[in-house]
């Protein structure tokens, strides 16, 4: 199903290629805002923490992007039957993003000098708005680029007869794609309605409609690794939308509790940001019930393991982790703290940047034409990269726990003075998994730039077998997901209690003994449950297959 | 599946999706309503600057790449809604002004007295403006002298008027309880900060001491605040560095070359207008005339003679 037949899509190829060079760019800033995290004069003046961070920042939305356009100019002709054609507009949508990454990485050092490039009243070489910080001149190109993405991928589909689900999630994300878009491109003065605006763009551009691209690829991919039923997959697809949608619409309003806007969005933002999990567990529960239905082997083993981590730190990061702050009487004291980001990381990459390393792993092999392939550096790339992440969201988390502690709790107010050097472990610590992680992507792009087929005859490396033989039924998935999320409960928890009058009078025992148990028990837990479903789903394969070998393309239901 | 009860729950859906969005477009409109009267940037000004021009300097330095304000940014340095509310016009426009240390309690004072005088604020004495906002009198003693964490981004006279303008806007926002107010006894906290290093200084030591007679040059230096702007290693900041500076050749704005000696120390101490180095504005660095006594003066300047061209304690 996944094979190459259109010569339109090859041109995915370069996308992949570019995706990754941003990826490593982007880990370079991150590392080092890490340092300086630890020390905060690094490179002070010549490269500020504020330039690298929005570099950063923004940089991980383009990456991913790059990634899911690659994915769906290789999958669009699938679903259409057809090939894209007008090849001189992808290639020029490539040049776009090249120039606009280029324009943008020096464009964020103009910060250091105050000039924002104002003309017409609008910022036209950085904004700085925090995840909006590229100027109008980039926010311009960009939109550019993605009504080319638009164009071409509604253009393939208008002559197919039947629409499936998958169909309409990607046609409503790249066409919401183009529309979210329009809301950051306009200079607000008064602060709350910026807000109110700046919010359209992250929370229903990003979290929103690459949430339907999402549910609409990770379908996709799960009908192209295993087969089956494409029904099942449909109304999946359907709800997972519907319920994202749903749910995020008003969800948004726990962005809007202390901008300056009324309180009863606390009511409100609180309500559906607790409904905001469910279509992440119905996502979740289709990766686990699909391959156990079909009772196959995945059909391409290095592209599941990143679907698998993809879903399951959205349920992580996205569903719990964020669960724990989308109240009021929660977020009031997190709210602009490090327990923020401890969700954002694992949100956005964990999410949408381990869907594109998947479907980079999916396809970048059938464009070489590659049926076989050694996948043990991809494999150890997933794992330092899953001990990365997750290292950062404990130091995220518990640096996160001692600054609601100091700053918001005591209301010290010397940041640089008392706040900072309070936090300077989970700093030190923030560093080193940020290089763990660093330390994967290295592997997992090295190991992409340089796929190639592996000779016959020789062995890739089998799954051990030794320990946890058994399938994982239902049962035990269901109770893995409960313990996540009573775990998750207890880092609600952990920020509820700050509301306790002994909290409040300044003995932090209850908040510290929930948040160390909370933080460390989600990590770990997290780690061995992907251990454990990534191990059965080796051995379920394995007794499924029997002695039929080791493949990567199967050849699928279509 | 029964394909009829999919459909018909998927219609059910759609439905209740599009009751959400009239939900939230209502909510949306109550928020911005006009009889809500919410605070608006334009209202606030400071030296002829208002609040939509600090607005965009505030985004031209990208502060909220390390800032955060209503809660939002990077984290990486203090929250900045409520700055205004907690030292005031004089306290922001010092702390801009004077990159690298926190301004000291006798550099304070003077800037106090330069603006009381101009009538940029409200508060018409340094005592006054001293009751309205005692967290300035605690930033001063607890943090007067030492290095900043922020980096010098040598922002004009205008730039931070503009500011000062917006975080006068930005305090007037009603965050609905958010930071929530500290309850927590004002020892524990002092502990907590001393746990850190961070206490008053003892008496007759440090820089908030009222007798500044008989303290050597260099304390001097420290205490009015001179090394916020002048280097010791070199490098040109707000000021001319202080490195090898006595008995150099300098060139002024003019085109004069002149030996930095004991009479041109004095004078740009006294009127530092009079002779501008080339590289270097007019209108920066305030006078010190009527400030220091003639020991003072002498203090200093015997202190500048004597700092070689690479200075012990550069940037330190």
């Amino acid at each position: 199903m996944l094979t190459l037949k259109y010569p339109s899509q090859r041109l995915a190829h370069p996308f992949f290629i570019s995706m990754l060079i941003f990826f490593l760019l982007q880990i370079t800033y991150g590392l080092t805002m890490a340092w300086q995290q630890v020390d905060p004069f690094f490179l002070q003046g010549i490269l500020n923490f504020n330039v690298n961070r929005s570099t950063h920042v923004n940089l991980a939305v383009v990456w991913v992007l790059t990634g899911l356009i690659g994915a769906l100019l290789y999958m669009g002709p699938i679903l259409a039957g057809r090939d894209v054609g007008r090849a001189w507009l992808t290639r020029l949508l490539l040049i776009v993003i090249w120039a606009n990454v280029l324009w943008t990485a020096v464009a964020m050092t103009f910060a250091q000098v105050g000039n924002a490039g104002w003309a017409f009243g609008q910022p036209w070489f950085q904004e700085g708005l925090e995840f909006l910080e590229a100027g109008r001149i980039t926010d311009i190109f960009l939109w550019i680029g993605f009504m080319i993405v638009a164009y071409l991928i509604l253009r393939i589909f208008r002559n197919v007869r039947t629409w499936t689900e998958i169909h309409w999630a990607l046609a409503v994300g790249v066409l919401g794609l183009v529309v979210f878009w329009a809301f950051g491109m306009f200079f607000i003065p008064a602060l709350d309605l910026q807000e109110y605006f700046r919010w359209f763009v992250i929370h229903y551009w990003v979290e929103a409609i690459w949430e339907i691209l999402y549910v609409g690829l990770v379908g996709f991919l799960l009908l192209a690794l295993f087969g089956g039923d494409r029904k099942v997959i449909g109304i999946a697809v359907f709800w997972g939308m519907l319920l994202a949608v749903m749910s995020g619409l008003i969800g948004n309003g726990h962005h809007y509790f202390w901008i300056g806007t009324p309180s009863f969005w606390q009511f409100w933002g609180s309500l559906f940001s607790a409904l905001e999990p469910l279509p992440i567990i119905l996502g979740i529960w289709h990766v686990f019930l699909h391959p156990s239905r079909t009772g196959r082997r995945p059909a391409n083993r290095a592209a599941f393991y990143f679907l698998f981590g993809s879903s399951l730190f959205e349920v992580v990061g996205a569903g719990i982790l964020g669960f724990t702050q989308g109240f009021a009487v929660t977020n009031v004291w997190e709210h602009g703290t490090w327990i923020t980001p401890a969700h954002g990381h694992l949100a956005l990459f964990g999410t949408f940047g381990m869907l594109a390393v998947a479907a980079a792993y999916a396809v970048i092999p059938q464009i070489k034409g590659i049926t076989r392939t050694d996948d043990r550096l991809s494999r150890t790339g997933f794992w330092l990269i899953l001990a990365g992440i997750l290292g950062m969201v404990l130091s995220f988390g518990l640096g996160g726990t001692v600054e609601v502690y100091i700053y918001r709790v005591l209301a010290v107010e010397w940041f640089g003075a008392v706040v900072r050097p309070a936090m300077a472990i989970w700093k030190v610590l923030l560093f080193t998994f940020g290089s763990v992680f660093a330390l994967g992507v290295l592997a997992v792009s090295y190991d992409l730039f340089t796929l190639r087929q592996l000779p016959a005859g020789v062995e890739s490396a089998s799954p051990s077998t030794s320990w946890w033989r058994k399938p994982l039924t239902a049962l035990e998935m269901g109770i893995w997901l409960a313990v996540l999320w009573i775990i998750g409960l207890v880092l609600t928890a952990a920020l509820l209690v700050n509301n306790l009058p002994s909290v409040r009078a300044g003995d932090p025992t209850i908040p510290y003994v929930l948040a160390g148990i909370g933080y460390p028990a989600l990590v770990l837990t997290t780690a061995v449950f992907a251990v454990r479903f990534l191990r059965a789903c080796d051995v379920q394969a394995m007794a499924a297959s029997g002695a039929q070998g080791r493949t990567m393309m199967d050849p699928g239901p279509s | 599946m029964d394909d009829q009860t999919e459909g018909r729950r998927r219609r059910a859906a759609i439905a209740i999706f599009g009751g959400l969005i009239v939900l939230f477009i209502v909510l949306s409109g109550f928020s911005f309503a006009r009889e809500r009267q919410r605070p608006t940037p334009d209202e606030y000004t400071f030296r002829g600057f208002n609040g939509v021009d600090g607005k965009r300097v505030f985004q031209a330095y990208n502060c909220m790449g390390c800032h955060t304000l209503l809660g939002n940014g990077a984290y990486f340095a203090p929250d900045l809604t409520k700055v205004y509310e907690e030292g005031g016009p004089a306290w922001i426009d010092a702390f801009l002004s004077s990159p690298g240390t926190w301004p000291t309690k006798r550099s304070f004072d003077m800037w106090l007295e330069r603006m009381v005088q101009a009538g940029d604020i409200e508060p018409t004495s340094v005592e006054a403006y001293y009751e309205k906002y005692p967290h300035v009198l605690e930033a001063l003693e607890l943090l007067g002298g030492q290095r900043t964490v922020m980096p010098n981004l040598n922002f004009s006279a205008d730039e931070i008027s503009s500011l000062v303008a917006f975080f006068n806007y930005s305090a007037e926002i009603d965050t609905a309880g958010w930071p929530p107010p500290r309850l927590a006894p004002a020892s524990l906290v002092e502990e907590v900060q001393a746990r850190y290093g961070l206490r008053p200084p003892v008496v007759g030591e440090g820089a908030a001491s009222p007798t500044p007679s008989g303290v050597g040059g260099e304390q001097l230096a420290t205490q009015l605040g001179c090394r916020a702007c002048h280097t010791l290693d070199g490098s040109a900041a707000v000021g001319p560095s202080w490195a090898g500076l006595y008995g150099s050749m300098v060139t002024l704005v003019d085109g004069t070359v002149l030996t930095v000696d004991d009479s041109y120390l004095s004078e740009s101490i006294l009127a530092p207008d009079a002779k501008i180095r080339q590289g270097f504005a007019p209108g920066i660095m305030p006078s010190f005339e009527g400030q220091l006594s003639q020991e003072e003066l002498d203090a200093l300047i015997a202190y500048l003679r004597q700092i070689p061209e690479s200075g012990p304690g550069a940037g330190g």
